[in-house]
């Protein structure tokens, strides 16, 4: 037997030693624990309650100034404070004398959060990002969510050679991102945009190509507005979200921006906007989940007037299924995904185009669909269902359509005898509200699914006058249906 | 027993002997053992038949512990990852960030034990786990409760920040 191990803790007796000295009785072993290890727990503490461990003892009195991770929130600061503007000074003033402080030889984590109506002056935001890019910093999480004066950022900070983590959350008012000539951020691993607008587009589209180890991107309520094309290529890409764009836009034919990604290794992807938008993917045979949430433009939602409900011009519905149709060939290697009730509806509306582009998704294990179910979307719905053959979840959460219910069209089953649901094993459907479509829906289920294990049916969460008698009902003519396999668990509830 | 530690017996694995600081003998699987990044360092320069170790800061309360963590997470990690090469949903991950939550809802002795065994075996999940535990003790407990809490005496003459 042999001693490999080597006790790490040479000073163990030079603080016994100390503790004598200090005429302790108690055992205090936490404050024998070595530096290096208590300055790890009081780095996942809000500074706040960093600081305020140095009156613990003299052990603790100076811990807090060694630490490299500093994270500041404003809600626990101005905690117990009236959240004047005194209040909101003093938070200001106790980040510089953190930064003051602070002898730790780099700073590898900054967090701010600040969410007060008192804007923090941009100055002071310029000048700590500063005085962090000559401390190394590795991971940079700003989340100002005031209605600020715009900020500036330092151009130092995109081409910060030790940045892994960069995320920029703003307010309202959209920060300019005022990018230098060269951007170049060797290190980059996730890159999180809320609330910036661009306003070069080759010097947007060199950002993100100059992050060649870039593995997660958000982009969510930005301004795309002085851009003709967002370019997002990432070779390492491997999430990437983008999340309601803003064009603000006027007119009766606004362009808007196109996006463009090549991201041959992707692997999900979530994108919420407008289906007037032209997405361009190229390259995304990695990919293993998407959602589309995919929307009507608002011009087209709501009359600003009479604040009616519009019909979608028909020219618009082409237009907007051609897109929506050409994005989900682009994704066709998805093994689960989620579509919205409008994307659904635009699908449903041009099965002709549909068929002509013949998408097919060969991987999809899991497909989550949000749709009402009028004539056209239960028909688009077994489409999805036809070109799917490997599905084994099918999730849909049955939403309202707000219009006249003239349009919703009886189903009546045109499609049978339906060549799918081969593999689907698990069916819910949420929200049902106990109508005849439903129904429907659920009886060509039941006779072509032939594997299916388990039927789940949430009734919907709001308390109709004669829900329960509907329920009933429901329930009774779902049991009689023929059902095509015979080993089938129905849950009602 | 504690010095009869054999949890399977069916394929006969590679094993190697931990031993506590109080002489308890502990078998243990080899993968298990490797997820001390200590062991893991000397572990080729080691003769086959005279893989024992000597853990003479680690009491065999503690070393239980430690044995159960390191078991928990090996099993755990293959059958996350059986689950994702068989592309069957599994909520894996989740189940084990429970199971770690339990393990360390433990008195403050035990807990400044399974941290110290940690440090010195280096694991470095297991060592994150416990300083987030005790982080989370520390977090909005006012000076006085977080010395009570620990037994730390205020050894302070003049405390400059006593009027806060």
């Amino acid at each position: 037997m042999d001693f490999t191990i080597t006790n790490p803790q040479v000073s163990s007796t030079k603080k016994l030693k100390s503790e004598n000295e200090m005429g302790m009785s108690i055992p205090d072993r936490i404050s024998r624990l070595p530096d290096e290890t208590l300055h790890k727990i009081l780095a996942l503490l809000d500074m706040k309650c960093a600081v305020k461990t140095s009156i613990l003892s003299t052990r603790w009195r100076y811990l807090w100034t060694y630490i490299s991770t500093l994270n500041f929130n404003s809600n626990v600061f101005l905690e117990s404070t009236k959240r004047l503007a005194k209040d909101t000074t003093q938070f200001k003033e106790f980040v510089d004398q953190v930064f003051i402080h602070n002898k730790a030889n780099s700073i590898l984590k900054f967090y701010i959060l600040y969410d007060e109506k008192r804007c923090l002056e941009p100055p002071r935001v310029y000048s700590w990002i500063r005085a962090l890019l000559h401390r190394n910093i590795q991971e940079l999480d700003i989340d100002i969510s005031t209605d600020a004066s715009p900020f500036h950022l330092p151009v130092g900070l995109f081409t910060c050679p030790s940045l892994t983590v960069l995320k920029l959350k703003f307010g309202y008012v959209r920060v300019p991102l005022q990018l230098p000539c060269s951007v170049s951020l060797p290190s980059l691993k996730t890159m999180h945009l809320k609330s910036v607008c661009f306003v070069d587009e080759s010097r947007t589209s060199k950002l993100f190509r100059n992050c060649p180890v870039l593995e997660s991107l958000i982009i969510m309520d930005s301004g795309v507005v002085m851009l003709a094309n967002l370019f997002i290529y990432g070779h390492k890409l491997k999430d990437l979200v983008i999340e309601n764009c803003c064009d603000e836009v006027g007119g009766d034919e606004p362009a808007y921006c196109k996006i463009q990604i090549c991201a041959p290794n992707i692997e999900s992807f979530r994108c919420k906007d407008h289906m007037s938008r032209v997405y361009s993917i190229e390259n995304c045979s990695s990919i293993v989940s998407a959602g589309m949430d995919m929307e009507i433009e608002k011009r087209f939602q709501f009359d600003s007037e009479s604040g009616m409900e519009l019909e979608l011009p028909g020219k618009k519905t082409k237009e907007y299924a051609v897109h929506v149709i050409k994005s989900l060939r682009a994704i066709c290697n998805v093994r689960e995904l989620a579509l919205s009730p409008s994307l659904i509806e635009v699908v449903s509306k041009q099965p002709a185009i549909l068929e002509r582009i013949s998408v097919q998704f060969l991987h999809l294990r899991c497909l989550m669909l949000k749709t009402w179910l009028s004539r056209d979307c239960i028909r688009a719905v077994f489409y999805m269902l036809k070109i799917s053959p490997l599905l084994d979840t099918l999730i849909i959460e049955v939403t309202k359509k707000a219009d006249n219910s003239t349009s919703i069209g009886e189903y009546q089953d045109t499609l049978s005898p339906l060549q799918c649901m081969s593999q689907l094993k698990f069916v819910q459907i949420e929200g049902v509200l106990g109508c005849t479509n439903e129904l429907k829906f659920l009886e060509i289920l039941l006779q072509n699914a032939l594997v299916l294990e388990t039927l789940v049916v949430l009734t919907c969460e709001e308390q109709l006058p004669d829900k329960a008698q509907r329920s009933w009902t429901f329930f009774d003519r779902l049991q009689q249906f023929p059902r095509a396999s015979s080993n089938i668990a129905i849950f009602f509830h | 027993m504690k010095d009869s530690f054999n949890p399977s017996i069916e394929p006969p694995k590679k094993t190697v002997t931990l031993v506590s600081s109080d002489g308890y003998d502990f078998e243990v699987e080899e993968e298990v053992a490797l997820e001390s990044q200590v062991i893991k360092d000397g572990f080729e320069d080691k003769a086959v038949d005279d893989r024992e170790y000597l853990l003479f800061n680690v009491h065999s309360d503690t070393l239980e512990l430690i044995i159960k963590y390191c078991e928990k997470h090996v099993s755990s990690r293959k059958s996350i990852s059986a689950a994702a090469a068989s592309s069957s949903s599994s909520n894996g991950e989740e189940a084990l960030k429970e199971w770690d939550e339990h393990f360390i809802s433990v008195d403050t002795n035990t807990l400044y034990d399974i941290l110290m065994a940690a440090d010195y075996l280096n694991i470095k999940s297991l060592l994150d786990l416990a300083i987030q535990k005790v982080a989370d003790t520390i977090h909005g407990r006012s000076p006085e409760q977080i010395r009570k809490k620990f037994n730390i005496e205020n050894d302070s003459i003049i405390d400059p920040w006593a009027s806060e």
